[in-house]
């Protein structure tokens, strides 16, 4: 279907924290400069650039990618900016892709920067400007209500129970222990997460993932190039994105038909058919715990209401059949909006060259996903890698 | 680099616009969009639920007053549950990016939108400002009219033109304004004469920023080998570029755009351009100040007699719309329009404004300040 294979051969990412002093630009700078190390390039190696960032009320900088670009290393290289809410981080890879899938340049580097710390006083309060002006925002709805809604209407349609949930942050908190970048590793009890506070019913503190700063950035390649700068390249073999419409309450909340939609665009390219046994392990978008069941059956890695059996049965676990976020995923590791989707594609890269560590999947594994869910409850990223 | 310099295999088959007024308080953004939308399609006879593959728009957060304002774009598009993605920047930026969809193969049409809802703006400039670098350049507390106010004096320094020159463009844009239904503010009087026109922030005027207004277009996209399949006539994209180069104030160039001439030199690789301008028919280029369009020009241009001698009106046809200086800034949807303006010409729908034989084109754009950032697209037909 695609006329150029396209390789990832270089990865980056900077430390993931509440507050980090560097700026948006300079953390760009940091995760590109790490990735073009990686991959054995230079600056002038790199034809075009692409650059990943959510919100600009984060920053309060219009134009964030012009912002942004001279970190990147986008003056004299052609840069996009593209842009799918949350799903930017998964998304940014695949506007990459096509850079270099397309045959106009051979090298992109993709970086995704979030710096989440200088909106007051907290960054929640960007949120409030992502609802309809006319008939949401005057509810003085937040991002937390609506995920509370979500929650609430899984478990109920499922039958699961609030302890089934709180495995995903436990068993992701605990991953993060082992990532040298992760702001929010421990060592958690699922009765820590029961008495967390209580933030909107059922949502509670450790059922979320933290504000985060950071960058990261991965240097894509034609499979001519690759070639001439590794013997191990990661091939990206699948990309799908897919956006419901605006109208949330107008969809079933228990079932991300999105992201479905989307995960179908990426097997039908990489030739996935059954993606449970085609693919070896995933990075999966888990900005809540319920997040990551619910993307877990978008993706049909479980049947619909089957997640959390996997996840307490110990399937996910990094020594399990089939890991789920290895790397700690965004409650453990942080949750830089863009950042933290792309850290999810780092995060495959490093798993597939026997790159990760100490979070190393005990597993042979040749074939992983990263997947990120943005806009308003409504948008579906997801992108497939193999050696 | 040699990649990027083969000819694209894309076309454009559809085209739409609505609004384009100062103000239009009895339609909302997404009303706006829907229009535009469906008299492109009606225009590429498609449906879009079947038959487009990837939905592209260039809305900027702060402008829409929306954060994620990806998340409205579906629905009025015909986009809900397909492929959607905001590519925030100009259109050209946006066509690139949609070449390089239907060329890599992920979608053999795909949609593309911008608009502008500039008068739901209360504070435009306090919009344009928040692009200030915010640690060391925002504090300074210089206005983005200011910057062009530098920049223009830097050009004037540098390149020899002046205020008399801008003059000239002024009054030419807004004549030519006059034959196109879509300026807002075209005009047969010499409004933009020196002594006529507050000084916004030395030397730059009143007259010489292009005001604010509202519309929105649509282009629809197809491989040729679609159109090819499906009958449809398609305006050739024979070249698309964009590019970055280092701002004045942080060292760049002044007297010239970098980032145009990088950019028209790859587009007019990609297009086998082999006399520069003088191998086109007509130039839509950027002219959100005055003295942008000569900047522009020059940059596009071999030197300054060439330059000259287009605004004199030897050479190409220049801005026949009448530019942002008569049709009004649409700010991200402004380059976007300047290619339906392209794409009429070339299909011979010119109307009064009509360049005649017109079969070859080329649009730039640039990001506004505090950028350094634009594009070229070329357009042909009957290759």
């Amino acid at each position: 279907m695609t006329k150029r294979r396209v390789a990832v051969i270089g990865a980056g990412m900077t430390l993931f924290r509440r507050r980090l002093l560097e700026t948006g630009r300079e953390l760009s700078y940091e995760a590109s400069a790490m990735a073009l190390d990686a991959a054995g390039m230079e600056r002038k190696d790199i034809e075009s650039v692409v650059v990943g960032t959510a919100p600009d009320a984060f920053d309060g900088v219009h134009m964030k990618g012009e912002y942004l670009l001279e970190g990147a290393g986008g003056i004299g290289a052609p840069t996009s900016r593209v842009y799918v809410g949350g799903g930017t981080g998964v998304f940014s890879p695949i506007g990459g892709w096509w850079h270099v899938a397309s045959g106009l340049f051979d090298t992109c580097m993709v970086v995704a920067e979030e710096k989440m710390s200088p909106l007051h006083p907290h960054p929640q309060y960007a949120f409030w400007s992502i609802f309809d002006h006319t008939l949401e925002r005057p509810l003085g709805v937040t991002l937390l209500w609506i995920f509370a809604l979500e929650m609430r209407r899984y478990m109920h349609v499922y039958g699961i129970k609030e302890e089934d949930i709180a495995l995903v942050a436990v068993k992701n908190k605990l991953n993060a222990l082992d990532h040298p970048c992760a702001q929010l590793g421990a060592k958690i009890t699922v009765d820590d997460v029961m008495r967390s506070e209580r933030l909107v019913w059922p949502v509670k503190r450790f059922d979320v993932s933290p504000p985060s700063d950071g960058a990261c950035a991965v240097v894509l390649a034609s499979e001519e190039v690759a070639r001439r700068y590794t013997d191990d390249p990661v091939w990206i073999d699948g990309v799908g994105w897919n956006v419901d419409t605006q109208y949330w309450t107008n969809r079933d909340l228990s079932y991300p038909e999105y992201l479905e939609r989307a995960a179908r665009m990426a097997y039908k390219m990489a030739k996935i058919d059954d993606p449970r046994k085609d693919l070896d392990f995933a990075e999966v978008y888990d900005p809540f715990d319920y997040k990551e069941l619910h993307h877990m059956e978008g993706l049909m890695l479980a049947d619909k209401g089957g997640a959390p059996k996997m996840t307490r049965e110990g399937v996910t676990q990094r020594d399990g059949d089939f890991p789920i976020n290895p790397s700690g995923g965004l409650l453990g590791v942080g949750n830089p909006i863009a950042a933290a989707g792309l850290m999810k594609v780092c995060e495959v890269f490093w798993q597939l060259r026997g790159e990760a560590g100490k979070r190393q999947v005990k597993k042979e594994v040749n074939r992983g996903l990263a997947q990120a869910w943005g806009d308003l409850m409504q948008c579906g990223t997801v992108i497939t890698m193999k050696r | 680099m040699a990649r990027q310099m083969r000819r694209p295999a894309v076309g454009i088959v559809g085209v739409g616009a609505a609004g384009f007024r100062p103000a239009l308080p009895e339609i909302s953004t997404r009303e706006l969009m829907f229009e535009a939308a469906a008299l492109a399609y009606r225009d590429a006879g498609i449906d879009p639920r079947k038959e487009v593959g990837s939905f592209i728009t260039t809305g900027e957060d702060l402008w829409e007053g929306w954060s994620i304002s990806d998340e409205m774009v579906p629905d009025q598009l015909g986009g809900a549950g397909r492929p959607v993605c905001t590519i925030p920047g100009d259109g050209i930026t946006g066509m690139g990016n949609a070449v390089m969809q239907i060329e890599s193969g992920v979608a053999e049409v795909v949609v593309l939108e911008a608009h502008s809802k500039a008068s739901d703006v209360l504070d435009k400039e306090a919009v344009e400002n928040l692009a200030e670098e915010p640690s060391l350049m925002r504090p300074v507390g210089m206005g983005s009219d200011t910057l062009a106010a530098l920049e223009m004096g830097a050009f004037f320094e540098g390149s020899g033109f002046g205020l008399a020159d801008c003059d000239v463009v002024i009054e030419n844009s807004r004549k030519r304004g006059t034959a196109n239904p879509l300026a807002s503010f075209g005009s047969k009087r010499r409004r933009g004469v020196s002594p006529s026109s507050e000084v916004i922030s030395s030397p730059l005027r009143r007259a010489d920023k292009a005001r604010y207004a509202d519309a929105a277009v649509v282009v629809v996209l197809a491989s040729k080998g679609w159109a090819r399949k499906n009958k449809r006539e398609a305006v050739s994209v024979d070249g698309v570029a964009w590019s970055s180069s280092l701002p004045w104030f942080d060292g760049g160039e002044v007297a010239f755009a970098a980032y145009a001439r990088s950019s028209f030199e790859r587009a007019a690789r990609q297009a086998e351009l082999r006399r520069g301008l003088r191998s086109l028919d007509l130039i839509e280029i950027d002219d959100t100040y005055s003295f942008k369009l000569l900047q522009h020009l020059v940059s596009l241009a071999r030197d300054k007699d060439e330059a000259s001698g287009v605004l004199s009106g030897r050479g190409p046809a220049l801005n026949p719309s009448g530019g942002s200086l008569a049709v009004g800034n649409l700010v991200e949807a402004s380059s976007l329009h300047r290619i339906y303006e392209a794409v009429l010409q070339l299909r011979g729908e010119g109307d009064r404004r009509q360049v005649k034989g017109a079969k070859s084109a080329l649009v730039q754009s640039w990001r506004g300040v505090p950028t350094a950032t634009g594009g070229v697209t070329i357009l042909s037909v009957g290759a």
